[in-house]
C-alpha cells in the first residue's frame, strides 16, 4: 500500500471521528506535500460540513393535532385489544400440532410407500403395513418409557440428560407463551 | 427532561400526555429523516404521521429494556422504504411521474449548496442513503444507527463510507 492509499483510509477514519493524534499529525504532514490528497480531504470535509449543518425541518404547528384526528379515526380495536397477545398461545398450539402432523404423516407415508412398491415392483407390501403397527407400538413404548422413567433402572447420566433437555424445552415453550415479542420480531 | 424510555412506558400505560411529549420531541427529526429519504414535503408529512400512528398502535410491543430512539427510527425507516417502493412501482407504470427532489415552491433547505447536496443524497442507493441520513441527523451514534438498520456496526460504517465516496463523485463539479 503506498502512502496516498494509507492517507485515503485515514481521511475516511477522520470523517468517522475515529482518528488518534499521531494519525492526525500524519495526515497533516502528508497533505502539506500532496495536492491530490489535500483536495480529497477538503472535498470530504466540505461534504461532512454541509450534511452536518443542514437544519432540522419543521412539519408545521398542526402536526400533533392532525395526528390525534387520524388516531381517533383509526379502528378502536387497535387501541383496546391486540391480537398479538395471542401470538404465544398460537405459537405453542402450532408447535404441538406440527408434532402430531409429523406423526400422522409417517403413518400415512408407510402404507403409501408399501402400495407403490407393490404396484411398481410387485413386492408384497405386508412388511410395510406391519411397520405401521410397529411404529405405533414403538411410539406407545416411548410414551410408557417416559412415564416409567423414574421406576426403570437407567444410567443416572442419561436420566440427567433427559431431564435437562425436557426442562430446556419446557422453558422455551413457556417463554414463547409469555413473551412472544422477544422471540418473534415484530418491527 | 424525562427520558424517552420513561415516556414510552407511560404511553404504554395509556398516558396521552406522555405520547404528546414524545411526538413533539421527535416530530422534527422524524420529519427531516422522511423528507431527506423521500424527497418531497407531502410524502414526508404522510410518512412521519404514519410513523407516529404506528408508534401509538405498537407501543405495547416496545421492550422497555432497550433504548427507545433506535426503535422509533427503525419504524420511520421501514415506513419510508414502503413509501419509496410504492412510489417506484407507480413510476415504473407511468414514466411521467419520475422522482425528483422537492419542487420550486417547497425550498426547505437553507442554501443552494445544501439543496444540491441533499439532491445528491436522494440519488444514492437506498441502503447508503439511509445510513448517510441517519448519520447526519446528529442525535444518533454509530451503534444506534446499526440498531436502526439492523446491521453489524462495520457494515454500517462501510455503507456510510461508500455513500460518502459516491457523493464526492457526484458532486465533483460543485465542490470547490
Amino acid at each position: 500500500m503506498n502512502e496516498c492509499s494509507l492517507i485515503y483510509e485515514l481521511i475516511q477514519k477522520e470523517m468517522d471521528g475515529d482518528l488518534t493524534s499521531p494519525e492526525i499529525e500524519l495526515i497533516n504532514k502528508h497533505c502539506q506535500n500532496c495536492a491530490q490528497c489535500q483536495k480529497i480531504r477538503n472535498d470530504y470535509l466540505q461534504i461532512e460540513e454541509l450534511l452536518s449543518s443542514a437544519p432540522l425541518l419543521d412539519p408545521g404547528p398542526n402536526f400533533y393535532s392532525a395526528l390525534v384526528n387520524k388516531l381517533e379515526d383509526s379502528p378502536q380495536v387497535m387501541k383496546d385489544f391486540h391480537l398479538s397477545k395471542l401470538t404465544g398461545l398460537i405459537a405453542t398450539i402450532t408447535i404441538l400440532l406440527s408434532a402430531v402432523m409429523l406423526f400422522i404423516s409417517w403413518l400415512i407415508l408407510l402404507p403409501i410407500t408399501g402400495s407403490l412398491l407393490y404396484i411398481v415392483n410387485n413386492i408384497w407390501p405386508i412388511p410395510y403395513l406391519t411397520n405401521v403397527f410397529g411404529f405405533i407400538s414403538n411410539f406407545i413404548g416411548v410414551c410408557f418409557n417416559f412415564i416409567n422413567i423414574i421406576a426403570q433402572n437407567l444410567n443416572p447420566l442419561l436420566m440427567l440428560m433427559i431431564m435437562v433437555l425436557s426442562f430446556i424445552s419446557l422453558i422455551i415453550l413457556v417463554k414463547i407463551m409469555l413473551k412472544p415479542g422477544r422471540i418473534i420480531k415484530y418491527e | 427532561m424525562v427520558e424517552n424510555e420513561q415516556l414510552a412506558i407511560e404511553t404504554k400505560k395509556g398516558n396521552q400526555k406522555a405520547f404528546e411529549i414524545l411526538v413533539k420531541r421527535f416530530q422534527q427529526p422524524i420529519y427531516t429523516l422522511c423528507y431527506r429519504f423521500l424527497g418531497n414535503r407531502a410524502d414526508a408529512y404522510d410518512a412521519s404521521q404514519e410513523t407516529f400512528i404506528r408508534l401509538y398502535q405498537k407501543i405495547h410491543l416496545f421492550d422497555t429494556s432497550q433504548p427507545f430512539k433506535p426503535w422509533l427510527y427503525r419504524m420511520a425507516i421501514n415506513i419510508c422504504n414502503d413509501h419509496y417502493k410504492k412510489k417506484k412501482t407507480w413510476e415504473n407504470l407511468d414514466t411521467s411521474l419520475k422522482s425528483t427532489w422537492g419542487n420550486p415552491q417547497e425550498d426547505l433547505e437553507k442554501t443552494q449548496l445544501q439543496k444540491i447536496i441533499q439532491e445528491a443524497v436522494f440519488r444514492l442507493p437506498e441502503k447508503y442513503r439511509a445510513a448517510i441520513i441517519l448519520r447526519h441527523l446528529r442525535d444518533l451514534e454509530y451503534e444506534e444507527i446499526a440498531q436502526v438498520l439492523d446491521l453489524p456496526l462495520n457494515t454500517v460504517k462501510t455503507h456510510i463510507r461508500r455513500g460518502r465516496e459516491l457523493l464526492r463523485k457526484d458532486l465533483k463539479e460543485v465542490l470547490s
